[in-house]
C-alpha cells in the first residue's frame, strides 16, 4: 500500500481528523493532484480553525499553493493569501507570497509594504507542511528590490550587502544578489529581480477545441 | 443515513482505489464523476471526467470563503468556461489500478461551442448490441445552454478512443435541460429518465436527422417515453440518476445508484449543496422493490457517482469527491444486508 492509499484509509477511518486530512492532501500534492490536495487541506483548515490557528493557516496556504502551481487564477490567489493573513497576522509566509504577487504586476509600493510586514515576523518556526516559503532572505530581497524602485537607494544598498553575507541562499538567487551588489551605484538600470513565472493561456494544453468545418 | 459508506465497506472485506491520471493529463485539476463498465471480454473500462476547474468548497463551519464564496468553481480567470475532458481508462480487474488512459478524441464531431459549459458531462459507459457507447449531457451547442443527452459510439483502436457518432436526443415536450439519464444495460436504447416517479425513455438512433445550430450541424435522434409510473415514492428529495441500471440477481431485478441534491443558501446567500446517494432495486416489471437509506461515500458534502458494475460477488462503484478526486469502491454485495431500507417491499 502506498502512502496515498495509507492516508486514504486513515481518512476513511476518521474523516474528521485534521492531521490525516492534511497528510492525505500532502500525498495528493506530491502526485501533482492539486485539486484533490486542495479539498483535503481546506477540510483540515476548517477542522483546526479553533484548535490550532497556525496549522489552520498552514493548510490555507496549502490551498493557495495548489492553485498557484496550476496557475491562471491570480485573483483567487491574492484573495486566498489575504484570507490567510487575516486568519493569522503573525507569520511571514503569506506576506512574502503577496509581495511576490505584487512584484509580478510591478506594483512596487504594495510589494514593498508586504515585504516589510513579513519581516516583522522573521525567524518564525517553520510550518508543519511545506508551503513553498524559501526563507526570510526573500523578504529582504523583495524589500531591497522594490525599495530601489521607490527611491530608497541607501536602504536598498544596505539590504543587498546584508543579503550578500547571508548563508543558505539558493545559488540562482545568490547570483542575482551578487550582481546587484556589483552593479549598485554603477548603473541607472533597474536591478535584477527574480523571474516569478505566470502561467498563461498559451501554455495550456487544453485550450483548443476541435472544429470540424 | 450512512455518512461514510467507504468505512463500512473497508471494514467488511471491501476495498477502495484512488483513481489518478498522470499530472500531464489531469494538469492538477479535478478528476471526478467516474463511470465504470465491465466489458464482455472481462476488461474493466472507466471514463474519468477531467474538469477545467478546481472546486473550492468550504465545509463544516465555513469560515474560509474564497474570493467568490464558500462554493466556487475556480476556472482559469482568462477563460471562465466549465470545460470537461473525458479520459477512457482500462483498470486492473483485481487491483482497480489504472492500466492505461487516453483522452477520448471527439474531433470528428466537435463544433465550435457557443455556451460556457463545454464538453460531454458525466459520461456513462455501456455496451448495447455489441457497440460501446458513452452517454452524457452536452450544453454547448445552443446559446441558451440547453442541455440534451447525447449518445456517442466509441471505437477503440491502436490505443486511441474515437467518438465516431454523436446523436443528440430530442425530447417531447420541450425542456431546457435533460441530464443524468441512466442507461439500462439489458434494454438497448432505453434509459431511466426519472426515478421518482419512474420514467423510462426509449431513444431511436435509426430516426436520425441533421439539425443546423449556431456554429454547425448536429445529428439529432428522437425519443419516446415507454413507461411512466403514476405514484411517486414518499422520499424527502427528488431521486436523480447516477450509475447505469444493471441486472441484479436471477429474477430479472435491476439495481442502480441514484443521487439526491439538497440545495440551500448559506449565511452569505450563496448557493450550497449536500449530495446523497441510494441503492434502488426494481423487479423485472419495474416495480420498486427496495430503496436504501441515503448514504455518503466519504463524508463530503459534494460527491457524485456515475458507475456501477457487479464482479465476483462485489459491486464496484465509481464516484467523484468534491469534483476534485476520483475513487473506485469495491463493496461486497452481501453488505446490502447491513443497510437500512427506506422502502422494502
Amino acid at each position: 500500500m502506498n502512502n496515498l492509499e495509507k492516508y486514504l484509509h486513515e481518512y476513511i477511518n476518521d474523516t474528521l481528523d485534521p492531521e490525516v486530512n492534511a497528510k492525505l492532501g500532502e500525498e495528493y500534492e506530491k502526485q501533482g493532484q492539486g485539486a484533490a490536495a486542495l479539498s483535503y487541506f481546506l477540510r483540515a483548515a476548517e477542522l483546526t480553525n479553533k484548535i490550532d490557528k497556525e496549522f489552520s493557516y498552514c493548510c490555507l496556504l496549502k490551498t493557495w499553493k495548489q492553485v498557484h502551481k496550476i496557475g491562471r487564477r491570480r485573483k483567487f490567489e491574492k484573495c486566498q493569501l489575504e484570507l490567510a493573513i487575516t486568519h493569522l497576522t503573525t507569520r511571514p509566509e503569506a506576506y512574502l507570497f503577496l509581495s511576490e504577487w505584487y512584484s509580478k504586476n510591478n506594483e512596487h509600493h504594495a510589494a514593498y509594504l508586504y515585504a516589510c510586514l513579513g519581516l516583522k515576523h522573521k525567524n518564525s518556526e517553520p510550518l508543519r507542511f511545506d508551503v513553498g516559503y524559501p526563507g526570510d532572505y526573500l523578504l529582504y530581497f523583495q524589500k531591497a528590490y522594490h525599495g530601489w524602485h521607490l527611491s530608497k537607494r541607501e536602504e536598498s544598498k544596505k539590504i543587498w550587502r546584508k543579503l550578500g553575507t547571508m548563508p543558505n541562499i539558493p545559488l540562482e538567487h545568490k547570483k542575482i544578489i551578487e550582481k546587484n551588489n556589483v552593479n549598485f551605484g554603477h548603473t541607472i538600470k533597474p536591478l535584477q529581480n527574480i523571474e516569478f513565472t505566470i502561467q498563461t493561456k498559451t501554455k495550456s494544453k487544453h485550450e483548443k477545441y476541435h472544429i470540424n468545418i | 443515513m450512512i455518512n461514510n459508506l467507504a468505512k463500512l465497506v473497508i471494514n467488511n472485506g471491501g476495498m477502495i482505489k484512488p483513481l489518478i491520471l498522470p499530472e500531464a493529463e489531469g494538469r492538477g485539476m479535478g478528476l471526478c464523476n467516474v463511470s465504470i463498465f465491465l466489458d464482455d471480454n472481462g476488461e474493466i473500462l472507466a471514463n474519468i471526467r477531467n474538469v477545467h476547474y478546481i472546486l473550492y468548497h468550504d465545509e463544516f463551519e465555513q469560515n474560509f470563503q474564497c474570493k467568490w464564496g464558500i462554493l466556487s468553481y475556480l476556472n482559469p480567470e482568462d477563460d471562465i468556461k466549465l470545460r470537461t475532458y473525458n479520459y477512457f481508462c482500462k483498470l486492473d480487474p483485481d487491483t482497480l489500478e489504472i492500466l492505461s488512459s487516453t483522452e477520448i478524441d471527439t474531433s470528428k464531431k466537435d463544433i465550435e461551442p457557443v455556451w460556457e459549459f463545454i464538453g460531454l458531462e458525466d459520461v456513462r459507459l455501456f455496451r448495447w448490441e455489441g457497440q460501446l457507447y458513452a452517454s452524457g449531457v452536452r450544453r454547448d451547442v445552443k446559446e441558451n445552454g440547453e442541455g440534451r443527452i447525447e449518445l456517442c459510439k466509441l471505437d477503440t483502436k491502436d490505443n486511441k478512443v474515437l467518438e465516431v457518432t454523436r446523436d443528440r436526443v430530442e425530447v417531447t415536450p420541450h425542456t431546457h435541460l435533460e441530464k443524468n439519464w441512466m442507461p439500462i444495460l439489458d434494454m438497448p436504447f432505453h434509459f431511466v429518465r426519472w426515478c421518482n416517479p419512474l420514467e423510462i425513455i426509449k431513444v431511436n438512433p435509426k430516426n436520425k436527422f441533421i439539425k443546423k445550430v449556431t456554429k454547425g450541424r448536429i445529428d439529432v435522434i428522437d425519443s419516446e417515453v415507454v413507461h411512466r409510473d403514476d405514484t411517486p415514492l414518499n422520499l424527502p428529495l427528488g431521486l436523480r440518476g447516477s450509475s447505469q441500471v444493471i441486472p441484479f440477481g436471477d429474477n430479472g431485478d435491476r439495481i442502480c445508484v441514484t443521487h439526491e441534491t439538497h440545495f440551500y443558501y448559506h449565511q452569505n446567500k450563496k448557493k450550497d449543496a449536500q449530495y446523497y446517494h441510494r441503492f434502488v432495486i426494481w423487479d423485472k416489471n419495474w416495480k420498486v422493490k427496495r430503496v436504501s437509506e441515503q448514504f455518503k461515500f466519504m463524508d463530503a458534502m459534494i460527491e457524485f457517482a456515475c458507475g456501477l458494475i457487479i464482479k465476483d460477488g462485489n459491486f464496484i462503484i465509481t464516484y467523484g469527491y468534491q469534483d476534485n478526486a476520483a475513487y473506485a469502491l469495491k463493496m461486497p454485495i452481501k453488505l446490502l444486508d447491513k443497510l437500512k431500507w427506506d422502502i422494502d417491499e
